[in-house]
């Protein structure tokens, strides 16, 4: 597609291939976006789990029924992203295996299966099918979100340290859920008795059922208005805008192969690292994205069954055409390449209980190789973790005793520097970009004490362009609370470009309360004596170090992938891997360090050594004649060595090295302003 | 894939990273670039598993099918995969033939 004509089709051009003129065509492009949209308000207004009320960790789509039976989807809204690529791949699947000519008015389907595109069993992916007046499947109308709870021996559904789908919750087939609009019985059933929280199932499943009918209804009342075939053909004029701007968006890539590889630190039951490879190849307005040389499927639970061949997708989408409403056209120009028996393409009776990991490390190195492919949109290592932890236990505040409580709690990452912005911080992957809890929620409806979220100090990967910070975040049981942490990157530092930094890693780690200030740090310092190891790399003082410290000295567990409990009184602070820098951090504009140093983001002894940025901090200005010398004085030796990951250099180990080093780094205006 | 292919499914023997292996078609010339470096393979298209067969000078698109039932693509396929539809699946559609249209 070379031509420009092909691209940018005049009002005739459209009338001629869809059958229906221009306005009317974006109209009901747009008129689809909203059926999903209103599907969204409804789906995140009627449940009952805080991951879907709050974390909006679901996705609702539309789907076009082509000729041949084949689906595509053609309107999105997401909470999560991932499921704006994942349900195209598994409404084709599970309606291929069921038959969509077998399902009629008022029949859904419920599937949850892995490796039928699905993601994880806590996923419950619901499928419902919009005749014409004649009879005929029209449309599909999907919905997906996370309930907290599908059994399994973990509560929340991720078994870390599971070694087959066999220990992990219920596996759901293809299985009608309502039939002609009445629930199937056995089908709650089978849900409810088998979910810890069916107070939480039962809304959720509910507000799911009536996510598709508020969804029908919309999408019904704009095939009255226009006639069934006429929103069809602009179903059709959407994915086909969507596949020419993909298409044309590739042709500015240069055609080639470009290779990346990046490591999950374990798969939770062994040490070894899990070897993710990707060749991405572009030959004109077409791609191939093969995975030929990933490290087999592992005996812990960091494998998929099918969700790589659409969540690889991300690193394209976001690099390439990210404004654009997302549908299936953009997959058209991509073929994606799967070694059966590897990580990405696991086959039963493996486990994928901790998809999130390697999710986001897909999203990461799918964002890396692209930009490998596009120099000025060049893109360092976002944290490659989730940044979350379940919760749950039994709650014993007065009138909660003996209350179950459940909950995913949400912190993010940052994402990496890019050659023209620094990365951001407080957000999840690219390829989940959920949101965070209110933490008022939090401590209302578990026994928690939500301490902290915050960045530590000096973590975020330096470069001309930094990487966002990994957030820190410390909370407090008032009952036994046990906790799984979704967070990988604790061995490995996000991987920067163009000579920038490595991000600080991953770390778990009790804190002592203080008699005064509790268990709060001063911008994510606390003196090591105050700290308890549970994973990451620290050195022999305990101090957390990534370029010194080795992983797992001193520490609770060998893994970051651990399930462990606190006792009332107990806190834990987790902090997620800050993202890598782009380019040198010596070319990074002063002002911009100056701008960290006084929001307490970077250290002024960070600012000289890293950034060659002298700071007066008496002024708080730049000493511009201090910067310039320092910038030319830097030996060569020094230009070409690579940089350490980032982290604050002189971690205080006693209360008095704290209390001094607290008191030194305050902005001297600070004290004032306090 | 016969019934008892779906019921087991056994990962490649060995420890080395595994690949997708791409079968020249060395009587095929490609129609865009008039090359002979036609390959066959199974890939993730955007409406799912399927075989594609592809010039690997330009990735022109000679075809791309739905895998036939004998052959391995995808990896998993359920054990019921080709079988009819029970009368409780297809309750709401009693008089509308249907059935599996993998069969």
């Amino acid at each position: 597609m070379a031509d420009e004509q092909e691209f940018f089709l005049t009002s005739a051009d459209v009338e001629g291939q869809y059958g229906i003129d221009l306005i009317t065509a974006e109209t009901l492009r747009h008129g689809l976006i909203e059926v999903t949209r209103h599907m969204h308000g409804t789906l995140q207004r009627s449940a009952f789990s805080s991951i879907v009320r709050d974390g909006m960790d679901f996705g609702v789509c539309l789907h076009v029924v082509c000729d041949d039976l084949s689906t595509e989807l053609v309107a999105a809204t997401e909470g999560c992203t991932m499921f704006a690529f994942t349900q195209q791949h598994m409404t084709n699947i599970v309606l291929g295996e069921y038959g969509v000519d077998n399902l009629g008015p008022g029949d859904v389907l419920l599937c949850n299966d892995s490796f039928r595109g699905g993601i994880h069993n806590a996923d419950l992916n619901l499928f419902r099918v919009l005749h014409d007046e004649d009879g005929k499947p029209a449309f599909v109308i999907t919905d997906a979100a996370h309930v907290f709870d599908i059994g399994g021996p973990s509560a929340g559904g991720f078994n870390l340290q599971a070694e087959s789908m066999f220990e992990e919750g219920l596996r759901i087939p293809p299985t009608l859920l309502t039939s002609g609009d009445v629930p199937v019985r056995s089908t709650m059933n089978l849900l409810l008795d088998n979910t810890r929280s069916p107070w939480h199932m039962v809304g959720d499943v509910r507000a799911l059922l009536g996510t598709l009918r508020a969804g029908e209804q919309r999408l019904s009342a704009l095939m009255q208005k226009y006639g069934t075939e006429t929103v069809k053909a602009a179903a059709r004029y959407a994915l086909g805008l969507s596949e020419r701007r993909m298409r044309r968006a590739l042709l500015q890539v240069p055609d080639g192969e470009y290779q990346a590889e990046q490591a999950i630190d374990d798969d939770g039951v062994g040490t070894d690292p899990v070897m993710l490879r990707v060749a991405f190849r572009v030959k004109g307005d077409q791609a191939e994205i093969d995975f030929s040389g990933t490290d087999r499927q592992t005996i812990g639970p960091v494998t998929t069954g099918w969700a790589e061949a659409a969540r690889s997708l991300i690193g394209p989408k976001v690099l390439l055409d990210p404004q654009h409403p997302m549908n299936s056209g953009m997959m058209r120009p991509f073929h994606v390449l799967l070694p059966p028996g590897s990580a990405v393409l696991g086959l039963p009776p493996t486990s994928q209980n901790n998809h999130t990991e390697l999710g986001a490390k897909i999203a990461s190195l799918m964002l890396r190789v692209v930009s490998a492919a596009i120099p000025e949109h060049a893109t360092a290592a976002d944290s490659g973790a989730s940044g979350a932890v379940l919760v749950f236990g039994i709650d014993d505040r007065p009138a909660h005793e003996g209350q179950p409580f459940g909950a995913v709690l949400l912190f993010g990452g940052g994402w990496g520097g890019t050659s023209s912005a620094d990365g951001i911080s407080y957000c999840l992957s690219a390829l989940y970009n959920c949101r965070a809890n209110v933490l008022e929620f939090v401590e209302k409806e578990t026994p928690l004490v939500v301490w902290e979220w915050d960045t530590v100090m000096d973590s975020a990967g330096a470069g001309t362009f930094r990487g966002g910070f990994g957030p820190g975040y410390t909370f407090e049981a008032l009952a036994p609370t046990t906790c799984v942490p979704l967070l990988d990157s604790a061995k490995f530092s996000p991987l920067p470009v163009a000579g920038g930094a490595p991000g600080m890693t991953s770390y778990g780690m009790l804190v002592k309360k203080h008699a005064r200030s509790g268990p709060v740090s001063w911008n994510g310092l606390l003196p090591a004596e105050r700290l308890v190891p549970i994973f990451g790399k620290f050195d022999d003082a305990g101090r957390p170090d990534p370029e010194h410290g080795s992983f797992g000295n001193g520490t609770r567990f060998q893994t970051g992938k651990a399930q462990f409990t606190i006792v009332p009184g107990e806190v834990l602070r987790l902090q997620t891997a800050s993202a890598a820098g782009c380019g040198d951090p010596f070319g990074r504009y002063p002002q911009a360090v100056l701008n960290d140093y006084l929001q307490e983001r970077v250290s002024a002894a960070q600012a000289r050594s890293t950034y060659g940025v002298v700071i007066d901090v008496a002024a708080l200005k730049v000493d511009e004649v201090g910067t310039a010398g320092l910038r030319a004085g830097r030996s060569a030796a020094d230009h070409a060595a690579p940089p350490p990951p980032s982290h604050f250099a002189d971690w205080p180990v006693t209360e008095e090295e704290y209390s001094d080093l607290v008191q030194s780094l305050r902005p001297p205006a600070a004290a004032e302003r306090i | 894939m016969g019934f008892s292919d779906r019921l087991m499914f056994v990962t490649p023997p060995g420890d080395e990273p595994l690949v997708v292996r791409k079968e020249p078609l060395s009587e095929l010339t490609c129609p865009s670039c008039r090359r002979n470096e036609v390959a066959t393979y199974p890939v993730a298209a955007h409406q799912g598993p399927r075989i594609v067969t592809k010039c690997q000078s330009c990735f022109t698109v000679l075809e791309l099918r739905r895998p036939r039932p004998e052959e391995p693509w995808p990896p998993f396929r359920p054990a019921m995969y080709d079988a009819p539809a029970s009368p409780a699946e297809r309750a709401s559609v009693p008089d509308r033939k249907g059935g599996n249209e993998n069969v």
